[in-house]
């Protein structure tokens, strides 16, 4: 048999006499032109401009010109099926976002479906929301009624798969999915690949910085999701692509041709992403006597309670957060543990009580010192002394302001409880005044606080992303200035470990959000929360020695994940040197 | 061959719609994105415009009530196209040396010699015809491709003229720019030019057509690869069936000959009868996978053949006249402070039309290889410049 058998060709010749026999009388130049011109508009794409471009609003979001060409081909190039492979740190997320945003426009989005990483999934909900208008119900939702109640859904992609959601997300026909990370639906031995496989979709936006992990068989199982039988078999690939000892590629032109008929891949030094310098200070104080008594209080506490109810594991991270941002945050979740209806039980009633006592006993925090001097550096130096400080809690948040109010500061509260047109007003005064604005992390990405180049961060996030998207306020595109970030942390405590131990080790405050989702996403795949392992070394350790070493093991892991996504995004950038995957040679 | 496409835009929808309806006699007044248009009522149309509200809209859901949107993919622009499209597909058109401008070939503007002066002096008048052709390429395994190619055939020589295309194509779609009636030719010289015209198409598509074989060869495959697999399987798992079958019949054979029962022994026979047919069936069914695997596939290959068979549709939708002055182009070139003078064929809207090659080797001028002096010689930049 030969190769060809299969397809046969044939050619339809409609006749030339018609259009030859047509000229009776000499007809008008202006006229025939007309036609000319009728024919070409029938002929050309049916309005490729992306028209919901100029419903954005630019506040919220900036485009970049690659990302819109990216946006523009995966839609009209490549038929909606597309594989979007930029290097990290260049806004894939906003490329889907344009391309969502052009659906819906179009109105070709009445079912759409992502699917990323479990912990990525609030952050592509807020970013849709925020940056483009599009509102997704996610799975963490309080009010997520499945995959059947709503129309435009983020989900895990685990949660998914389950067996609990599986088959409604099956028995849909889906109008859009989009896979984020889709290196992790590579193996099509997994339920991951089979759930991808028997999803029924009709357009498709595949996200990954480095579509090989392994080796290039990667490749052929995305692209054969997205475009059945553009590589041929499985074996065929392998014949014509791959050499026998599986190292290294072979036929890259013909491979490079096919790619570009699905996947679009821009590089870090081809784009116009500049962004400015990125200053970080990390002050450690020496707490109190009364602070360090605090401390170890609530910290003993933490330990004996989660060593006897791991139920409340929540309220008592809280808790041993709480107790290094301020002693007002504490106060209050400690009390509402202490009430309780009458006469139920309270286990360690008396310790609690204890720690209501050493919270009285803090009379300055020292953080709070700590932070005027650098809010009063800031009114010399900066522009109207603009700073943002960050802060978990609403009770510190609360403090700051008085403190800061009393100090003769402009501020600015900014937190979850205002409207959208409250926000907007009180980022508006900040710009305008001056001055320091608190917020708690409900400040979100679409805000544009670019006017301002010094945060704070009062207190420490657990999960780094936080701490990423808190510098990606004021670090962005269009940022024209050195930003500072300010760490406040107090000697000994879990913030000390958290900052010194992890965030320096990952390098996290010169991380993009890119980079550092790479990370721990990597985390994730083994089954593990940065959030909960914090928590887990903290209570196990039974030393101050073994925590230590504890935070140590923790951190040579995560630098092993990040040289391992560092290794990866090298080796995609060496496979895929020399393709050129960016604009069509056309 | 060339691309004839233009991208649907608002702003190309708008100046469309616009000229066509004055070339029907419409009056329109304009309010701002508003145009309330009357049509005269022996204009030579299907569109009913009597006062109707024509609106240029981002969005074609949204307009003022009662207003008919003037956008892509709009119904109105739609029909507006269709009928336009078949209006007037023939036509003439003259270019000459006043009304188009002289195209320098790449050779030049691409290297490092500036044109000083240029001086085109017209010997005689050409004919040649540029039509436009719908291609259709469809599968089932792709999406369908359509394009609309244009190609220019001189009738003198009967040779291709890609760059007069070019320029046909530019200059149509210059709103800004007179054109000029040109000589209109016969039924049977427009038949021969077309005819002519249509097999460059056909060449020119071959490739792309080569390239969706392959593809949907690829696709084909995939599916008889699966169906084969497929088979194979099934065989097996009758194979089984089959085996454990006959071991069962062996079973109720054995029960017949031990039973002592009469009741018991039809019960056997019945049971029997019905393994036995089972077995039969499976037997026809093995037989038959046996059979496609042993003469590979042949209703399978049909259908596949069959679903993705690959049809190529060429349809010419428009043809123009286009008589084109030729001459000499004599040009001042300069280049490292000399400048130099040299004299080139030229056609109005097909550039200079002859080879250049370096004075020096020999090899041919193009836009990586440009024209630059050297003493009182052209040569190539690449070959032989310093």
């Amino acid at each position: 048999m030969t190769k060809d058998d299969l397809v046969d060709i044939e050619f339809r010749h409609e006749d030339v006499d018609v259009l030859a026999s047509k000229p009776e009388d000499p007809p008008s130049l202006e006229e025939h032109l007309l036609t000319v011109q009728a024919n070409r508009l029938q002929a050309g794409q049916p309005d490729t401009e992306l028209r919901s471009l100029s419903h954005l609003d630019e506040e919220n979001v900036k485009l970049l010109e690659h990302q819109v060409d990216a946006a523009h081909r995966a839609l009209f190039e490549m038929n909606g099926k597309a594989l979007l492979a930029d290097e990290v740190g260049l806004g894939k997320t906003i490329e889907v976002g344009m391309i969502l945003k052009e659906m819906h426009y179009r109105g070709t989005d009445d079912a759409v479906l992502i699917l990323t990483p479990a912990q990525l999934a609030q952050q592509w909900q807020a970013e849709m929301l925020e940056k483009f208008g599009l509102d997704f119900t996610c799975n963490y939702d309080d009010d997520f009624a499945g995959f059947d109640a709503q129309d435009h859904v983020i989900a895990s992609i685990d949660t998914a798969k389950s067996d609990r959601h599986r088959s409604t997300v099956l028995a849909r026909d889906w109008d859009v999915l989009v896979l984020d990370e889709a290196h992790y639906v590579k193996n099509e031995d997994t339920d991951r690949y089979e759930l991808l496989e028997k999803l029924s979709y009709d357009y498709a936006f595949f996200l990954t910085a480095t579509p090989i992990q392994n080796d290039v068989t990667d490749l052929y199982n995305i692209i054969s999701l997205l475009r059945p039988g553009l590589f041929g078999t499985r074996e065929a690939f392998h014949h014509y692509f791959v050499n026998k000892s599986q190292e290294t590629l072979v036929n890259r032109n013909e491979l490079q041709n096919r790619l570009r008929e699905v996947m679009i891949r821009n590089r870090r030094d081809e784009t116009d992403i500049d962004f400015t310098p990125r200053n970080v200070t990390t002050r450690t104080f020496e707490p109190s006597p009364a602070e360090q008594d605090l401390y170890q209080s609530v910290t003993d506490y933490v330990r004996t309670a989660y060593g006897e109810d791991q139920g409340q594991k929540l309220v008592l991270m809280t808790l041993q957060k709480e107790v290094v941002s301020s002693p007002e945050a504490l106060k209050q979740t400690v009390e509402r543990q202490l009430d309780v209806e009458d006469g139920k039980i309270i286990p360690h009633a008396d310790q609690l009580e204890r720690i209501l006592d050493r919270v009285e006993a803090v009379e300055t925090p020292t953080k709070l010192e700590s932070v005027q001097r650098i809010t009063s550096e800031a009114r010399e130096r900066v522009d109207k002394g603009r700073v943002i400080v960050f802060t978990q809690f609403r009770a510190t948040q609360q403090k700051l302001i008085e403190t800061l109010a009393d100090e003769g500061y402009t501020t600015h509260p900014f937190h979850g409880g205002h409207t959208s047109d409250e926000k907007e007003e009180i980022v508006e005064r900040f710009e305008e005044e001056g001055g320091v604005l608190v917020s708690t992390d409900a400040m979100n990405e679409g805000r544009n606080l670019q006017f301002c180049n010094v945060i704070v961060n009062y207190d420490l996030p657990w999960n780094p992303m936080k701490v990423e998207q808190r510098i990606g306020r004021i670090h962005r595109i269009g940022q024209d200035r050195e930003v500072y970030v300010f760490n406040i942390a107090l000697e000994d405590t879990i913030e000390e470990y958290v900052l010194e131990r992890l965030y320096h080790k990952i390098d996290l405050f010169q991380q993009s959000v890119g980079e550092l989702s790479e990370i721990l996403t990597r985390l994730e795949e083994t089954g593990r929360n940065f959030e909960d392992e914090v928590f887990e070394r903290l209570v196990s350790a039974d030393s101050e020695v073994e925590m230590e070493n504890d935070f140590d093991a923790m951190a040579i892991d995560l630098q092993e994940q990040r040289d391992l996504a560092d290794k990866l995004e090298d080796f995609n950038a060496g496979v895929f040197e020399g393709f050129d995957l960016g604009a069509s040679d056309d | 061959m060339t691309d004839a496409a233009i991208p649907v835009t608002g702003r190309a929808v708008e100046r469309f719609v616009e000229a066509y309806l004055t070339s029907l006699g419409a009056k329109i007044e304009k309010d701002g994105r508003q145009w309330s248009v009357v049509l005269p009522d022996d204009a030579d149309t299907d569109l009913e415009l009597d006062g109707t509200v024509l609106e240029i809209a981002d969005d074609p859901t949204d307009v003022e009530e009662g207003a008919v949107p003037i956008a892509p993919e709009s119904p109105f622009v739609e029909r507006v196209l269709d009928e336009a499209a078949d209006r007037t597909p023939v036509g003439s058109v003259s270019f000459t040396s006043d009304g188009v401008d002289i195209r320098f070939p790449p050779w030049i503007t691409d290297g490092p010699t500036d044109v000083e002066e240029a001086t085109f002096t017209p010997y005689y008048d050409r004919l040649a015809v540029c039509a436009l052709f719908h291609v259709g390429i469809e599968t089932v395994s792709e999406y369908q491709r359509e394009e609309l190619r244009a190609v220019a055939i001189d009738l003198n020589d009967e040779e291709e003229c890609p760059r007069l295309a070019e320029s046909y194509l530019d200059l149509v779609n210059d709103d800004q720019r007179e054109l000029n009636e040109g000589d209109h030719i016969d039924e049977a010289r427009l038949k021969d030019a077309l005819d002519g015209a249509h097999t460059a198409v056909e060449n020119d598509v071959s490739s792309v057509v080569r390239e969706t074989r392959e593809r949907a060869t690829r696709a084909a495959d995939i599916e008889l690869d699966e169906y084969r697999q497929f088979v194979r399987q099934r065989r097996d798992e009758l194979s089984d069936e089959i085996e454990n079958l006959s071991d069962r019949i062996e079973e109720v054979n054995e029960t017949i000959e031990a039973a002592s029962e009469q009741q018991e022994r039809v019960d056997g026979l019945r049971k029997r009868k019905e393994l036995q047919m089972e077995l039969d069936d499976l037997r026809s069914e093995h037989d038959e996978l046996s059979s496609q695997i042993e003469t590979g596939f042949p209703e399978k290959r049909r259908e596949i053949r069959e679903r993705h068979a690959l049809t190529v549709r060429i349809r010419p939708v428009a043809a123009t006249a286009i008589s084109y002055e030729r001459g000499d182009l004599e040009l001042a070139l300069q280049s490292n402070s000399t400048t130099f003078s040299r004299t080139y064929g030229y056609a109005v809207g097909g550039g200079v039309m002859e080879d250049a090659n370096c004075e020096r080797c020999g090899k041919p001028l193009t836009a990586e290889n440009p024209l630059t002096i050297t003493g009182n010689r052209t040569i190539g930049a690449s070959c032989c410049g310093e």
